[in-house]
């Protein structure tokens, strides 16, 4: 049997080499492609953009309510002259025209408002591929670092950026209402109107929080719930695509991968991933350092990071403490209600 | 006494079946129950039916097809891991000039990890396919073995390194044997929160036999090396493409050729029911030495093979759905001058329990 030659193993190197070159010049096409707009401006010019456009878009907003109250008071107007017995038709006259012209600037400031929030949504994502660079340089350059101090130093930087990416981020805010301060609050029987009030104010204001939190865990839930449904969808495509008609050949380049792209490379194990999850782990832990009943149904040991079904679990578990924790605070809410005697 | 003993060996088989496979499931079940997190049992069945035109040396045959295919997962889902056992059954069946049926069935375990640093992925398989024709039948089995590692250097960086065996047989009408030893590695890089480029080289060692000839003519043994790129979007939308170009050399059949394969696959759901897919590949053989071709021990693991296909599904109730799909494929069957194409166009269900 006729042995390899030199000349097989000459030809396989120079199939290895090639390959290396193209790979070498393809990562460096891309990795060009990737960073040449992001280099045009810093992590700190972005964040001055960022932060002028959040101002602005906080003007133009109450510019905006401001506008909207001015339209209300002028129709409520406008009905109690019409529902006179002898209207003044001049000053109706009068009022409508300047309803309409307000309602043209209310326009204008809608318009110019949804611009805000496009450039700022832009700016988001240029500042969190800045983030995410900075964390690549300073990941790597602690991973060859020894020294102590050099190494503490690092760490801070991390999770500095790390906090600066976590306000980008449109997370899941903490809880600003406790249970606990409420319970605090307890209303004695000569508690005069002024305590009520204050007490009434803070529940209120508590259960519209948690309201608000709840709406945002069913949006989350229900983004999560069609992006798992979809990924099941096509993963059904590609595997049924394997056998259209009798084939003997082998299809793994075909097959899909439902935990990212590729081998789970997305979304999962991100930071803003991980930023996500953090969130909702922070709001249970509050909640089990509330009340005790929420303290059961967090025991259970979920490790999310892995793939979204465990993320949508949850945030189920998230979402049924807070209606939970919602009946626990309605429930003060009757209490105080209430007539005291 | 006598109907006793004519029963005793069926008892064994379906006692043998209880010790072999459920009572194992059952015990592991226990062991693991307290630490599973969530998981379970996963049923589809999907008939279908349709047309398939199918043009052969340029004869055109039109078959009316149907498949009924039933896919059973199960999971075990720990912190952190998970373990899935996959099995798929699906018998086809094409009546028109000639009546064929094939029998696919595929059987799959796989265990996965999720660490900070390191992914880990390895799974066995094992496919069968019988392919019967009035005159004749075929019948391949493929064992793959795999293992996926994949390090996350940085947030955004990665390295994946995939190796891979695989042993195919084919038997009946024909004698053919296929072992290949492939490694795979690319170079990951997200640069956005939904978008990930990958490169990488990929080698794959292989063996060829042919049984029945004459020791000096039965064997081809060869290398496929080559670089390859993807792109990978995925959000509301997913769109996978992928291109690598391969030089296959191998000794002592001649059979140099450069390879150019081609992947897209792209999804986005319409609305809140329905949904669309559409998938084409392409792959390019470009022979260096035509006239030396010994087609019969030529490598033909990989998908020699170019096709399209688009489906439109819409869901109606807990993940089941209505299906329409149709494509164009051409492929060449073990033999790389045996091809075989045609239209296809099928419409079904996926009942999922």
């Amino acid at each position: 049997m006729k042995q390899p030659d030199r000349e097989y193993y000459f030809r396989l190197w120079a199939v290895i080499r090639k390959s290396a070159a193209m790979t070498a010049t393809g990562l460096v096409l891309g990795f060009y492609a990737s960073n040449v707009h992001i280099c045009a401006q810093s992590a700190d010019e972005l964040e001055k953009q960022y932060y002028r456009t959040v101002k602005e878009a906080g003007l133009s907003s109450e510019i905006q309510d401001s506008l909207q109250n001015r339209i209300d008071r002028q129709i409520e107007t406008l009905r109690i002259e019409k529902e006179k017995n002898n209207p003044d038709r001049e000053q109706i006259k009068r009022m409508m025209a300047e309803i309409l012209e307000l309602r043209g600037r209310l326009k204008e400031r809608q318009q110019t408002g949804e611009l805000t929030r496009k450039r700022l949504q832009k700016l988001r994502d240029q500042l969190q591929i800045a983030y995410t660079r900075t964390l690549d340089s300073l990941t790597l350059i602690k991973s060859r670092t020894d020294d102590k101090t050099e190494l503490k130093n690092l760490e801070e930087s991390i999770a500095f950026i790390l906090e600066k990416q976590l306000i980008l981020t449109p997370v899941i805010q903490p809880l600003t209402y406790r249970l606990s301060e409420m319970d605090q609050f307890v209303l004695s029987e000569s508690a005069d109107s002024l305590e009520q009030r204050f007490l009434a104010d803070y529940i209120r204001g508590a259960m519209l929080e948690i309201d608000d939190r709840i709406d945002a865990m069913k949006k989350a839930r229900e983004k999560y719930d069609d992006l798992v449904a979809f990924q099941r969808k096509l993963e059904t495509f590609t595997d049924d695509l394997e056998t259209p008609f009798f084939s003997v050949h082998n299809r793994s380049s075909l097959r899909y991968n439902n935990t990212g792209t590729p081998a789970g490379y997305n979304e999962i194990g991100s930071d803003v991933w991980n930023t996500n999850v953090q969130s909702l782990k922070g709001i249970l832990s509050q909640l089990s350092g509330e009340i005790q009943i929420i303290k059961k149904t967090t025991t259970v040991q979920s490790e999310p990071g892995t793939n979204y079904e465990d993320y949508i679990e949850l945030i189920k578990l998230t979402e049924k403490s807070l209606i939970r924790y919602r009946k626990i605070v309605q429930k003060k809410s009757d209490a105080l209600q209430k007539p005291y005697k | 006494m006598h109907r006793n003993r004519n029963k005793q060996p069926h008892c064994r088989r379906r006692f043998s079946f209880r010790y072999r496979i459920v009572i194992p499931l059952i015990i592991l079940h226990t062991i693991l129950q307290d630490r599973i997190a969530a998981g379970g049992f996963e049923l589809r069945i999907s008939p279908e039916t349709g047309i398939f035109s199918q043009t052969s040396g340029g004869a055109s045959h039109d078959f009316f097809c149907g498949s009924a295919s039933l896919f059973a997962r199960y999971k075990y889902k720990l912190p952190r891991q998970q373990v899935v056992f996959d099995l798929k059954f699906r018998p086809e069946f094409y009546t028109g000039s000639a009546d064929i049926t094939v029998l696919n069935i595929n059987g799959q375990a796989m265990y996965r990890r999720n660490g900070d640093k390191v992914d880990m992925e390895i799974a066995l398989s094992r496919n069968q396919m019988n392919y019967y024709e009035s005159r004749y039948g075929l019948y391949a089995h493929i064992t793959q073995a795999w293992a996926r590692t994949q390090w996350k250097l940085s947030p955004s960086a990665g390295i994946s390194i995939q190796p891979k065996y695989t042993v195919r047989s084919l038997t009946g009408a024909h004698e053919h044997k296929l072992s290949g030893a492939m490694m795979d590695i690319s170079f990951i890089y997200r640069f956005r929160k939904a978008f990930v480029i990958s490169a990488g080289p990929s080698i794959e060692i292989y063996r060829i036999h042919i049984p029945y000839r004459a020791e000096s003519l039965s064997r081809n043994k060869g290398i496929t090396a080559g670089p390859s790129f993807s792109v990978n979007y995925q959000d509301e939308s997913v769109l996978q493409c992928s291109y690598a170009i391969m030089k296959r050399t191998s000794n002592p059949v001649n059979e140099n050729s450069i390879e150019h394969r081609i992947h897209g696959l792209w999804g986005r759901p319409i609305s809140k029911k329905w949904s669309a897919f559409f998938y084409a590949e392409y792959t390019f053989r470009d022979f260096r030495n035509e006239a030396d071709r010994d087609n019969e021990l030529f490598y033909s693991l990989t998908d020699i093979e170019n096709r399209i296909f688009a489906k439109i599904s819409c869901e109606w109730k807990n993940g089941s759905e209505w299906f329409l799909k149709t494509g164009y494929l051409s492929y060449g069957l073990y033999q790389s001058s045996a091809r075989l194409s045609g239209l296809v166009m099928t419409t079904g269900f996926d009942f999922k329990f």
